[in-house]
């Protein structure tokens, strides 16, 4: 061994270790971008898209301040996160791209990941780095699938454990095919799916399952800071999907996947290039991805290349389906590569390299020999688009590249060239040989990153497909409590089908998506309404919070004002174990919250149902479902027969008695003793009574609510949670479920209804029932709907759905309106009168109950 | 005695490769851009463009530091932007500094801008890397622009406004005033969301040039979004 041996070996090593770059950052950011555009989490027609909604993500800032993130370290016992906050070049890198990252948060944190999973600790300056110490992340960007091999020389073998199959990196797996479920502990990259998933459980709920159960990540935070977790949770999802969308972009540049390092390094020391050739394909693809009119070089060219401006294509290819991550990058090993369906699988065999081009036999695919292609001569023809003067031409070989996921084949593809030209089409050598110029690289491009973009789209489904519908128990109500019972609701009852859509296994079979012994939590999402009072004399929909601008800052809906509290909190439910709900299939659940009550005082609700387990085959799989509740939204009954209704005013029986005009109309007549002068009213006529109460929805024959002996001046308020949006699917559902069905009775009376001689009740049976709202209803991130509902006033209490019932004197047609709400007067404050009476709820609703 | 000479020489050549691994690995270089200057023309008439915008991007690909340097981004490491006389001459001082940034060192990109023309980026070197030389005589010649507000936008964007010079530090203050005069262009030609959104970006672009933000620090939103604010609106 003598001492150039010695320089030789070090340098190798370095040099291929350095030899990892990939599609540089920007064209990352854009495929991604792309990607985005072309996924669920896209707006539909400048509105948040139903994915967006379904993860609760249609709210200011869902995504915190646009910096905040963690790094679900595995360093640490159970994965304590690491809080960063992004750097300004990934957010630059974003700005070159026309893309603004206030605009699209979720966009952004994509696109960030994307950038940052190139993140390397050898440069100068330079780039920002998550870990310490620094990891060269590029050595982990190659993924051979017909060897099935990582980056791989002998060179390498001191730096061994710092690579790793892309796919295998991406996971976060030992083994992404073999053991895709199994999470390597601890692992370097803390940016994978699964911790991607692991900060989407923390996002959802600010909890994590510790192997028995689930606890709290937040500990005693405030409720801000809680917030702010959950916010800077969700960051960390996207930012690390775009960590792994980036790793499965990196299988569209086939010396990513045909094991070809391309650092340009060492080129002038070491003959050959050790370090590999700096890639044209990439340096280009990022001037295209700027719109740049040239690029830089480095060894062994180490030259500046001048082109003319072409943008990079986003194509339609049809975005895959997979039901597994690691398929995104390949379905078959060895042979069966050649007919795989991944990303990896496509570019192995389907494109030559500069280093591994067609007079290379290290891979059989595309093939080396000349038969398999039609050659033509052609000018040659510099990048920048002027055709050399020397007549010598270029002789193009074009091929097929087979889809087998498609089952296509694209022909005649520009595959390679041959000729004496360099590939810049400058220089002339003394020997023909195989080289890419900038038309093999576009059609490269052309076929390659349209799939990049929709493999990317496909993973970005995949993490997203667990769907649950979650719409109402057949009694028409989430949750249902007395409003007598300061406690609030203590039960949410809904129905949850399983409605993620079917995958692809490898062999092309459907893989249905069956949610597999899992466990479901709930979590109820919601603003404290400041001003809440139970006697409701206080609430937002009372003035002066009965104004959007006075519960809402219009600038910043996370600022509280003196109505409502901008911090958004949740409540989350213990969790349902042992879950299995087939595809398709619907199951009613019942989510306890007796330990911690949804309060009376909130706005903004919304239900969120999270179901953590198997999916299809993946065994920590998440999937949401949300709905946007109404504000707790009551009903209050009055047993106002201290009045009677003559013609078309009510009167207290005093008025009656002293006014003979009103006692002339009083029927029956029985009720008038016209034996004395001036008539009367006799006694045991149009006094008021006690009544019985059943509250239902529409054709429901279970009461809701119930209340007993209500006397008169006193009323019963029950609160309930519905759909806050009527239209929102299935809309048919929810209309149905609009009108509230009454059926009062006097008290111990055996006749099943209240006869229209005994009342006149406003308004009639049924009831409209309108949801009741106050809620920052996003349309775009930056714009928003601000409903609200006005609260209404009955004898001095408030209240939103309302009947009182009057005594009937005058045989009055009952759906005819009167002056009673101007009329009837107060009912006493400070007295038994002025607080709700108390009823009874259906069991279903209570925690504890059958 | 054969073995002693033996070991001290494999000792010797070993200290060597250390040396000039830590040599290699901590010497900073000498970055310097020559002095530039030269006229703005029409290029259908020949006649000066007074007020045309020049901006200078030395750019590089990073080397990576050590042995362990990968392939690594390209980074804009110095930025001088000036503007053009009423003669349409316009004239950049050299500059010099020390600096750890593994680059090479080469000419940099010229960028044109003038209202009314179509935005041009000049290669001022073809060929292999070379160090800067001073170019004294430099003639930008602008084409006039006609095209829609899109395709205006576009030539104003991409390729040209989205450069930035993220690790030009102080000196990207330099592009501060042509980025300025390119948003206010782009801006009441943008009537799609794609272009708004374009717009904004200029802003953002515009406000991290004139802030000098770090590449390597963390973002600063509100400090861009103020500065949006009070300069750009």
């Amino acid at each position: 061994m003598n001492v150039r041996a010695d320089i030789v070996v070090l340098v190798l090593t370095a040099g291929l270790s350095a030899a990892a770059s990939a599609y540089e950052q920007a064209t990352h950011a854009l495929v991604t971008k792309y990607a985005f555009e072309s996924s669920p989490l896209a707006p539909e027609a400048g509105n948040l898209p139903p994915l967006v909604r379904s993860l609760g993500l249609d709210t200011w800032s869902p995504l915190g301040a646009g910096y905040d993130y963690f790094e679900m370290s595995t360093q640490f016992s159970n994965g304590i996160p690491i809080a960063h906050i992004a750097q300004a070049y990934e957010r630059e890198i974003v700005k070159y791209l026309g893309a603004n990252p206030d605009i699209d948060p979720i966009r952004a944190w994509l696109m960030y990941g994307a950038i940052r999973e190139d993140d390397n600790k050898t440069e100068d300056p330079p780039t920002p780095q998550d870990v310490a110490p620094g990891l060269r992340r590029p050595l982990s960007h190659f993924y051979d699938p017909y060897n099935n091999l990582k980056l791989n020389s002998p060179a390498l073998a001191d730096l061994a454990r710092e690579i790793n199959k892309a796919p295998d990196w991406a996971m976060g797996s030992p083994d992404a095919f073999e053991q895709p479920n199994t999470p390597q502990t601890p692992r370097d990259n803390t940016f994978t799916v699964f911790d991607a998933r692991e900060a989407m459980l923390r996002a959802l709920t600010l909890e994590t399952y510790d192997g028995s159960g689930y606890v709290d990540v937040a500990g005693a935070s405030t409720p801000a800071e809680r917030q702010r977790f959950r916010r800077m949770y969700w960051a960390t999802v996207f930012r690390a999907l775009g960590d792994v969308l980036h790793l499965n972009q990196d299988m569209a540049q086939p010396q990513h996947t045909r094991n070809e390092p391309h650092a340009g390094k060492y080129c002038s020391w070491i003959p050959r290039c050790p370090g590999g050739h700096s890639s044209v394909y990439e340096k280009y693809m990022k001037a295209r991805a700027l719109g740049t009119t040239a690029f830089d070089l480095d060894q062994p060219y180490n030259k500046p290349v001048t082109i003319w401006p072409l943008a990079i294509p986003a194509g339609s290819y049809p975005i895959p389906a997979f039901a597994s991550y690691a398929d995104y990058w390949s379905t078959g090993k060895g042979p069966a590569s050649l007919v795989g369906k991944g990303l990896a699988n496509y570019s192995n065999q389907g494109f030559f390299t500069a280093g591994k081009n067609l007079d290379s036999t290290e891979y059989p695919s595309p093939p080396h020999h000349l038969d398999a292609f039609t050659v033509r001569t052609m000018p040659a023809r510099r990048w920048d688009g002027t055709v050399t003067t020397n007549p010598a031409p270029t002789y193009v070989l074009f091929g097929s590249v087979t889809d087998s996921w498609q089952g296509s084949v694209a022909s005649n593809v520009p595959l390679t060239t041959f000729g004496l030209w360099d590939e810049f089409l400058e220089k002339r050598g003394a020997l023909p040989r195989y080289t890419l110029n900038r038309f093999n690289y576009d059609a490269m491009a052309d076929l390659l990153i349209p799939r990049a973009v929709a493999y990317s789209a496909g993973l970005i489904n995949y993490f997203f497909r667990g769907v649950l519908e979650v719409t109402r128990p057949d009694e028409g109500v989430f949750a249902l409590a007395d409003h007598a019972d300061p406690t609030g609701f203590t039960r949410i009852r809904a129905k949850l089908r399983n409605a993620t859509p079917d995958f692809a296994a490898k062999n092309g079979s459907t893989q249905v998506q069956s949610m597999t012994s899992g466990d479901l939590i709930a979590v109820i999402k919601y603003h404290r309404d400041l001003k809440y009072s139970p006697s409701l004399d206080g609430v937002v929909g009372v003035a002066p919070c009965d104004e959007p601008l006075t519960v809402v800052i219009e600038q910043n809906p996370d600022a509280t004002t003196h109505c409502r509290d901008g911090v958004e909190q949740i409540i989350v439910s213990p969790p349902i174990r042992g879950v299995s709900i087939g595809n398709g299939s619907e199951q009613l659940v019942e989510f306890d919250f007796s330990a911690t009550p949804i309060p009376f005082g909130v706005t903004d609700v919304v239900l969120q149902v999270v179901y953590r387990g198997t999916l299809g085959g993946e065994t920590h799989a998440i999937a949401v479902g949300s709905v946007d509740l109404s504000e707790p939204t009551y009903f209050t009954y009055h047993n106002a027969t201290d009045y009677i209704r003559i013609a078309d005013r009510v009167y207290t029986r005093p008025e009656v008695e002293q006014d003979l005009n009103l006692i002339s109309q009083i029927q029956p007549r029985s009720c008038v003793d016209e034996g004395v002068s001036p008539p009367v009213l006799r006694p045991d006529c149009a006094q008021p009574v006690s009544l019985d109460l059943a509250v239902m929805f529409d054709e429901q024959l279970e009461p809701l609510a119930m209340a007993t002996d209500l006397r008169h001046r006193r009323f019963v308020r029950f609160a309930y949670l519905t759909v806050a949006d009527e239209s929102a699917s299935p809309p048919a559902e929810a209309a149905r479920f609009a009108r509230l069905k009454l059926v009062s009775q006097v008290h111990g009376s055996p006749t099943a209804g209240l006869p229209q001689q005994d009342s006149t009740c406003m308004p009639r049976d049924p009831v409209e029932a309108k949801a009741r709202l106050m809620q920052v209803r996003h349309i775009t991130w930056q714009q928003y709907a601000l409903p609200i509902s006005r609260m209404a006033r009955l004898r001095g209490v408030n209240g939103w759905t309302t009947t009182s019932c009057v005594l009937n004197g005058s045989d009055a047609a009952s759906e005819t309106p009167d002056d009673r709400k101007a009329k009837m007067a107060p009912l006493k404050r400070d007295s038994d009168e002025f607080k709700p009476f108390p009823v009874t709820i259906m069991p279903k609703y209570l925690a504890g109950q059958p | 005695m054969f073995m002693m000479r033996l070991v001290l020489s494999v000792l010797g050549y070993f200290g060597l490769i250390v040396f000039a691994y830590i040599f290699w690995n901590n010497v900073p270089q000498r970055l310097f851009g020559a002095p530039l200057a030269g006229i703005v023309v029409d290029r259908a008439t020949g006649k000066p463009i007074p007020g045309a915008y020049v901006s200078y991007l030395w750019e590089s690909a990073t080397d990576p530091k050590g042995f362990f340097g990968s392939g690594g981004r390209d980074i804009c490491y110095h930025a001088a932007g000036t503007t053009a006389d009423a003669a349409g001459r316009f004239h950049v001082d050299g500059w010099s500094e020390w600096s750890t940034y593994r680059v090479t060192n080469q000419d940099p990109q010229a960028l044109v801008y003038a209202p009314g023309y179509e935005a041009t980026t000049f290669i001022l070197h073809e060929g292999s890397f070379e160090p800067p030389i001073p170019r004294l005589r430099e003639r930008y010649a602008l084409r006039s622009f006609s095209g829609t507000n899109e395709q205006r936008i576009k030539n104003l964007f991409w390729g040209f406004a989205n450069r930035g010079c993220d690790y030009g530090k102080e000196s990207k203050k330099s592009l501060y005033p042509m980025m300025r005069a390119v948003y206010f262009e782009i801006r009441p030609l943008a009537s799609t969301p794609s272009e708004h959104e374009i717009a904004e970006s200029v802003a953002g672009l515009t406000a991290t040039t004139a802030l000098a933000i770090d590449p390597n620090g963390p973002v600063q939103v509100e400090r861009e979004r103020t500065f949006i604010e009070e300069n750009l609106k």
